[in-house]
Order: structure tokens, then sequence, then C-alpha cells
């Protein structure tokens, strides 16, 4: 996957805006109408997959101001309370980062754990979250599907951002 | 020299530190302010709601512009599968043809009858609402709410409470509004709450969402018996929704020790929704003698928009078992 590429600063402009335009892509792809019965209760968690390959590859341009606004933007759209998406991807980020190091460089495979352990995470604080915010006892299977979908996805949005984060200059 | 160069080391170390700090301010600051969020909203906090509302209307064109190539490989895939399945399908469509033929001068002929008979009862006729058509935009379904996004809003005069109903019976209520989108709330969600009564033996109930695939009847007669393939209607108790919208049917009855568990099987299937009528029905409110206007308004508001039939001739071959 490599683009043409425009000269110097244009680009970089461009590829430090990437990260937060391919997150909220991600969003949107998952509250698409599919048409598959069942497939919007439990579509894939895009955003946590996209969060956390971002955070590892450029963490500088995953800032925290970006993640809550993708979090709210998550909450305005899936329709529950709002806040939820926007604490629960924050520490999806804070918790990528303090993975970075032990991820960076090494093997895809290990990578795909790191993301693994932080989308189950994930799935469960807004599992967790929205019992507490509704006051009922929500079955916890559709979220569990959620992060399976999304741990079995990943692969292939990994593929397609490090083809857009090969095109983007290298960090200095 | 090397002094030089040791003095941009540190000045370096020092902004990837105040950077490094400032990052970890930003995201305590900002994970307080997700966590205020929540509390407000958990209050019922009115301009969250507002809030969310025009954030919506705001998403709408995004959403609109994102789901045109899904649409398009949608129907793209039922166009293959219908020239696949033409000839079976003619056969069936002249079937049905002929038999909703003799249904069609049936329900004239009852539609006379049955206006004579109110004339002789002066009975007053409950005014038909207006509607708007709209597309659905958003599939917003999660494991815990069930909503759908509409490209309709308050421009269009879709307002809170308004009832959604599809071709095959009711879909939800509007839940917020927007300029430009809606958002509706589906039968299956947790807080979904829908008069109904049971069409042959008129006992009342209540149809309640709680996130399952088929939403629960709550509040039934222990005398009532119901059986599976029974059919519900609103009934219009609350005044949210009209009286008579075909809702769906029974299907399953399971007797418990201490309570039985009734679940509904709804006409509209929520996971293929792609235009809906929102009723502009205002309730107990509505003004006698409004209906010439309302049938105004349904003709000029839906040119160019759907192939729609009339809200009440559709309930009536539905609740005519077809």
């Amino acid at each position: 996957m490599r683009l043409t590429q425009p000269p110097g600063e244009t680009r970089h402009l461009i590829a430090a805006l990437l990260p937060a335009v391919t997150t909220i892509l991600c969003v949107l792809a998952g509250i698409i109408p599919a048409g598959v019965p069942g497939f919007s209760t439990v579509s894939p968690l895009f955003s946590v997959a996209a969060i956390f390959f971002w955070v590892v590859a450029r963490p500088n341009l995953m800032p925290p101001a970006a993640v809550f606004g993708i979090g709210l933007l998550q909450d305005i759209l899936s329709g529950g309370p709002i806040g939820l998406w926007a604490l629960t991807l924050l520490l999806v980020q804070y918790l990528s980062l303090s993975q970075r190091r032990f991820v960076v460089g090494q093997t895809f495979g290990l990578g795909w754990i790191g993301l693994s352990s932080i989308v189950i995470g994930a799935a469960c604080l807004a599992w967790l979250g929205a019992c507490l915010y509704y006051g009922e006892l929500f079955s916890a299977a559709p979220v569990l599907v959620q992060a399976a979908l999304t741990i079995l996805v990943y692969p292939a949005v990994a593929w397609v951002l490090v083809g857009i984060s090969s095109w983007m200059p290298k960090p200095q | 020299m090397s002094r030089l160069k040791t003095g941009a080391d540190q000045g370096g170390r020092l902004a990837i530190k105040l950077q490094d700090l400032g990052q970890r301010l930003s995201f305590v600051i900002l994970l307080c302010a997700a966590l205020i969020l929540l509390l407000a909203g958990r209050a019922k906090n009115e301009q969250i709601e507002e809030f969310r509302a025009a954030m919506s209307d705001f998403t709408a064109p995004l959403l609109e512009f994102s789901s045109r190539p899904v649409q398009i490989l949608r129907s793209s895939f039922e166009e293959v599968d219908q020239y696949f399945n033409t000839v079976e399908e003619n056969q069936d469509l002249r079937k049905r043809l002929e038999h909703l033929q003799t249904w069609h001068s049936l329900a004239l002929k009852l539609q006379d009858e049955n206006k004579e008979f109110r004339s002789l009862l002066n009975a007053q006729d409950l005014p038909e609402s207006p509607y708007v058509s709209a597309r659905v935009i958003g599939d917003l379904g999660s494991p815990f709410v069930h909503t759908v996004l509409i490209n309709a809003g308050k421009k269009r005069g879709v307002t809170k409470d308004m009832p959604v109903v599809g071709a095959d019976g009711l879909i939800g209520r509007v839940v917020s509004s927007g300029n430009q989108v809606a958002r509706v709330l589906l039968l299956s969600d947790l807080n979904s709450r829908v008069p109904v009564r049971l069409e042959i033996s008129g006992y009342q109930s209540v149809l309640a969402g709680d996130n399952q695939i088929h939403p629960q009847l709550l509040y039934v007669p222990v005398n009532a018996n119901v059986k599976v393939g029974d059919r519900l209607v609103t009934s219009g108790h609350g005044g949210v929704f009209p009286p008579g919208i075909p809702v769906g049917t029974v299907s399953s009855v399971n007797i418990g020790a201490s309570e039985t568990e009734i679940r509904v099987q709804t006409f509209s299937d929520e996971h293929r929704l792609s235009f809906v009528r929102v009723l502009q029905y205002n309730g107990a409110e509505a003004p006698p003698g409004s209906i010439g206007s309302s049938t105004e308004a349904v003709t000029s508001r839906n040119i160019g928009d759907v192939d729609v039939i009339p809200a009440s001739i559709s309930s009536a071959v539905i609740k005519k078992g077809l």
C-alpha cells in the first residue's frame, strides 16, 4: 500500500492528522447500517484497535485530547451514556502507552496479544460502566463477542494502518 | 562545542519532560471531565441531551456519506439475488396479487360499511396523523442501547415522543431530535415501554424491551390465556402511540413457577430498517376535525420521497393477517 508523496510540509500536516482521522473512520465503520441481523449489537470495537495501533506506532500523534474527542464522538453516535467511551478510550490510550515498550519493535504476534488484553479490558469496563449507569445487570455475552471480533479483525485493521503509517514521514 | 551540545541536549530533554507532564496532566483532566459528563448524564441533565442532539446534527452528513458505499453494496447484492430469483418471485407475486385483490375489494366494502356505521353511531373519528418519511442513516445498536438515527429532525417537524412505524408495523418512538436528525428508540431497548392490546381478547398489556431480540409482555392478567401467535396492536393508552398500530405476535409463552414469561416477535425487523415513517401524532390533544389539513400535509411532504401507503390502509391489510 504505497501512496504518492506530496512535498514536505503538507505531508507533515496530513501525517499529523491521519491517526485521528483514521480512528474517526473506525468509529463510523462500527455504526453504519450493515444489514446483517444482530451485527450492530456486536460490531467490533474498531476504535480501540485503531487507538492501540497509533499509540504504539506514533504516540505523539494520539494525545489524550484526541482520544477524548473520539470517545465523545462514539458516545454521541452510539446513543449510550455520554462520557463512557471517552473514559474507556482514555484508559485504552493509557494502557497502550504503558505496554508500548514491550510491544514496539517486537513481532506482530506480541502486539496482537497486547491488543487482546486491552480490548477485553475495555469491553469489560464499558460493560461495567453501562451496568452502573443504567442500574441494570446486562448480559456480558454480546460484549465478549464484540471483544472477540475486535481481536479477530485486528490484523486487517493493522494491515491498513501500517500502509498508512509507512507513507507518513518518520518521526525525528 | 561539547558544552553547547549538552546544553541543547538538556533543553531537548526538558522539552520532552514538559511535553510528558502536559500529556499526563491533560490525561487526568480529561478523565475527570469524562466522569463529570457521565454523572451529569446519570442525573438526567437536559443540557446533556440537547448537546447530544446538536452534535448528532453535526455528524449526520458524515454518517450519510459513509453509509452510502455500504448501501450501494447492499443493494447490488440484493439485485444479484433478485436476478436469480426473478421467475419464482414473479410466480409468488402473481399468487399474492390474486389473493390481495380479493382482500382489497373486501377492504373497500368494509371501509364503506364502517363509515356508515360510524355515522349511524355518531362516533368520533380519530384524526389521521400526518407523517414524515425518513431514511435510517445510523444503526446505533450496541450491547446496551438499541436505537437508530434517521435523517429527519425538527426542521421537518419531527419532535420527541413521536411514534415511528415501518411498512410492517411499529418500530419505536423518537427520543431526541436535532434539526436534521432524530434518534429512534427501538422496541427492544431497555427503556422502551409500549401500551399494547391483545387483538382478539382485548386484554391490555405493556410491551417492554430488555435489550433482547424479543421484547417481553408485562402485566398480562392471569386469565388472559395468551397463546403463541396472538397478535398485538398499540392500545393508545398514555397518548404517545395512536391506537391500532400493528406491533407483533406472541412468539413464546413460558409458564414458570412464580411468573409467566411472554415474548413477542415484532412485525418490523430491527436489523433491516431502511425507510421509516414518523407519525406526527400528538395524542389526546389532537384537535378534532384536523383530518383535511393532515391529508394535505401527507401528500405535500412525501412527493418524491418514498412510495408510501396511508397508515390506515396498510394497518388494515396487516390486521387481516396477510
